[in-house]
């Protein structure tokens, strides 16, 4: 093998170095906004995850209609759990259920699975999107801060039904 | 220029070049022209869907008038994100990359069978899928997500493409270790390079997406097994989901800075940089796809975390391409007696469609690129995740920043391909023109769209009982994009199909090669040697994909029966 020559390659020019220092420094501050938002921000992505059986979380919505229901709005029982609860929703072909009713400013941990494909939960007009799997219970703590009705809608293709997959809760002051 | 000189004892122990003869060209030329006409022929039905998707929004149903062709919304969905998606673009980037290799090496394919058997794979595999497809028992979009259940055929099909896309990539592996050996001490011409590291970050990431097909679908759809595991399905595929789009973008890349310089009298800005942000792209592409997942349960947020801050690594590349594109661009329009801070933007090759094409294709990833770094902020995504706003921005990626540039490329290569004259310049720089100004308007509305209203994508929006009158507006916007589009579509098939049945040219169409600014610049040898950057992209995916997948492998329960909902 042959020595190399000295000078393996020039060094970046000015323009070049200026370039690249300003690339790695707008970079740097995207990242770093990600855990500071994390610890700031007031809306974050969830973290609890349960693993189930679709039949256990099948029975653990049933049980929470049988306590609270209060109410049917088109055949779907409608759900009043107390604050500070714990509050499930289910997905499936091609129904939210049940309808919730929750308190402004009272905070609940809204758990989310599926009975058979992915859905997706999307919450209207606010705008929050969480992926819905089933066997998988996921926990978001939620406060709802306004009152009114809120729509939820399917945001994950689920098969010929999907675009009417529709419900909504309704929040009292 | 050599990175060593050399003796003449290394001389004589290299084997001697192969030259390229006009029956080697023959022969790749028949490749790459077969590649891109399944592809091009692809889009077409692709393309005519999406129109149909655009125009559903707004309340104008077309699909009764192709049953059962077409049976649903669903069903043309799929057959949309599928056709351009996997297949316009894969066709293509195998055929653009075995005609630039061999130009660029001035060598032969060192296994041209091996290249063509990998296209055949491709089309078995594409016919496969086809049938399922069409017949509407595959309805399952394009990310077929478990555990909706496709029919077996369909998976199978989509993985012998991707395997035979394997073997293409080999192929040009093959050639360029081949090159190597007969160069010693010489640099790696830049397009055959970058050609190799794109198929190279192709063979790892679709590891992911052959292990959930081999696996998860294929032994289920089978009947092997009763059920499947959702989470672990989707974490296999978006482990191929990320890079697969940098695997549209980087062939586009490839023309950016090697060649479209050269179509506008530039030259290669800074070659040194250009070939840092190839490697980089091979080192950090993969370890991303939870940044896909973000609102997935199931995978703590650490690793969230650490796929969101490689993915803003790879943010770096990008404004390293922005730079030396531009300066490459710019070199170009000065030398042409362009001036001032913008005043040269005008002297660029803007009456060239090839070259028009393309430097507007670039000016809407501008926006796709801003629009991608909001989807990967960690918070933000959890406003736009699935809503509409994702079609608006991979239609101003995948859809104009690769497909434009794609379809700039083909505005010389049909011509270098066909030994024809390029069929109406004027139609095809309107074609340019109007996919421009369509895609601007349609990813437009759609961006707003799901960020005001959260509308969500994948949705037969015009049959939507919440879809509110306030999005009207919006939707209109979109429509007359659509619009653009259709139009833009049937002028670039009017131009192709002409271009084929041109009268022969003598004129010969070279593929443009863009000179380094600089060519004595030296390349360290870090940045033309494949060891440290290959092994660090295995290294680093390990460390981002291996606890996880341990995690999710070992607690894996195949309890999710099959749906067949469409
Ligand atoms: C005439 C041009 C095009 C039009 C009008 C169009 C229109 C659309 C629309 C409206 C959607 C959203 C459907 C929904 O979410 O419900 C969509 C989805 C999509 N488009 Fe396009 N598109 C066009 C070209 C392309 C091209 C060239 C590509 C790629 C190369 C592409 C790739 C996709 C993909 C991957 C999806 C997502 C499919 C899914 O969610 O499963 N489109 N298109
Ligand atoms: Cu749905
Ligand atoms: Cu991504």
């Amino acid at each position: 093998m042959l020595a190399p020559p000295q000078n393996w390659w020039k060094p970046l020019s000015r323009m070049e170095r200026s370039w690249v220092i300003v690339a790695f420094v707008w970079c740097l501050v995207l990242t770093i906004m990600m855990p500071l938002w994390f610890f700031l921000g007031r809306q974050n992505v969830p973290v609890t995850t349960y693993r189930v059986t679709q039949a256990e979380y099948f029975e653990s919505v049933n049980a929470f209609v049988e306590e609270y229901q209060v109410d049917t709005l088109q055949g779907i029982p409608v759900v009043e759990p107390p604050p500070g609860s714990d509050v499930y929703l289910l997905a499936r072909q091609w129904q939210w259920y049940p309808v919730l009713k929750l308190k402004k400013g009272e905070e609940y941990r809204l758990h989310l699975s599926s009975m058979d494909t992915q859905h997706g939960f999307s919450l209207q007009p606010t705008n929050l999107n969480l992926q819905v799997l089933p066997t998988y219970d996921y926990v978001a703590k939620i406060i709802p801060t306004q009152s009114g009705e809120y729509g939820i809608i399917c945001n994950e293709y689920c098969g010929i039904g999907h675009h009417i997959m529709t419900s909504k809760v309704i929040v009292t002051e | 220029m050599a990175v060593k000189s050399m003796t003449a004892a290394d001389n004589a122990a290299a084997p001697v070049p192969v030259p390229l003869t006009e029956q080697d060209l023959a022969v790749a030329d028949r490749i790459a022209g077969t590649s891109i006409f399944l592809g091009a022929s692809a889009l077409l039905i692709g393309v005519t869907l999406g129109v149909m998707q655009g125009l559903e929004h707004v309340g104008i149903n077309l699909y009764k008038y192709v049953q059962p062709w077409v049976a649903t919304y669903y069903h043309g969905l799929t057959m949309h994100g599928v056709l351009n998606a996997l297949v316009w673009t894969t066709f293509f980037i195998v055929g653009f990359f075995t005609y630039a290799i061999v130009r660029s090496l001035n060598r032969p394919l060192r296994y041209p069978w091996l290249n063509v058997l990998g296209l055949l794979v491709m089309v078995i595999g594409l016919l496969t899928a086809a049938v399922p497809m069409l017949t509407n028992n595959a309805s399952v979009l394009y990310t077929f997500y478990p555990p909706m259940k496709a029919d077996w055929s369909c998976y199978l099909g989509l993985t012998l493409v991707v395997v035979g896309s394997w073997m293409a990539g080999w192929g040009y592996f093959f050639t360029l270790y081949a090159w190597r050996k007969e160069h010693p001490g010489q640099k790696q011409p830049f397009i055959a390079l970058t050609v190799s590291i794109t198929m190279a970050m192709w063979q790892l990431a679709t590891l992911g997406v052959a292990a959930e097909i081999l696996f998860l679908l294929l032994p289920w759809s089978l009947g092997l097994v009763q059920g499947t595991d959702p989470l672990l399905g989707r974490t296999l595929f978006w482990f191929f989901g990320h890079p697969l789009v940098y695997f549209w973008l980087l062939p586009a890349y490839v023309s950016w800075y090697a060649m479209l310089p050269a179509q506008t009298g530039g030259k290669l800005f800074s070659e040194q940089l250009a070939r840092l942000v190839f490697w980089l792209f091979l080192l950090l592409s993969t370890p991303v796809g939870f940044h896909h997942q973000y609102t997935d349960p199931g995978i703590p947020q650490a690793w969230k975390f650490l796929h969101t801050t490689i993915t803003f690594s790879l943010a770096f590349p990008s404004f390293l391409t922005a730079f030396t594109v531009v300066a490459s661009l710019e070199v170009g329009a000065r030398a042409l007696g362009g001036k001032g801070y913008f005043g040269w933007i005008r002297k660029l090759n803007w009456g060239n469609p090839s070259y028009a094409a393309q430097n507007l294709a670039m000016i809407l990833f501008v926006f796709g690129g801003i629009g991608g770094i909001t989807n990967a902020s960690f918070n933000l995504n959890l406003a736009v995740h699935n809503t509409i706003w994702i079609p608006g921005h991979f239609h101003l990626t995948v859809a104009s920043a690769s497909t434009l540039t794609f379809f700039g490329i083909l505005y010389w290569l049909a011509p270098a391909l066909t030994k024809r004259k390029l069929f109406a310049p004027k139609l095809a720089l309107a074609q340019a023109w109007t996919w421009f100004i369509g895609m601007l308007l349609m990813g437009n509305a759609l961006h707003l769209l799901g960020l005001h209203f959260g509308a969500p994508r994948r949705t037969m929006l015009g049959s939507a009982p919440y879809a509110s009158p306030d999005w009207n507006p919006f939707l209109m916007e979109s429509a007359v994009g659509v619009t653009f589009l259709a139009i833009s579509a049937t002028l670039l098939y009017i131009v192709l199909i002409g271009t084929l049945f041109n009268k022969k040219s003598d004129v010969e169409v070279k593929m443009p090669v863009a000179e380094p600014l600089n060519p004595s610049q030296s390349i360290p040898k870090w940045l033309d040697s494949w060891t440290p950057w290959v092994f660090g992209a295995v290294a680093l995916v390990l460390v981002a994909y291996g606890p996880m997948l341990y995690q999710l492998i070992r607690d894996i329960e195949l309890t999710s029966p099959g749906w067949r909902v469409w």
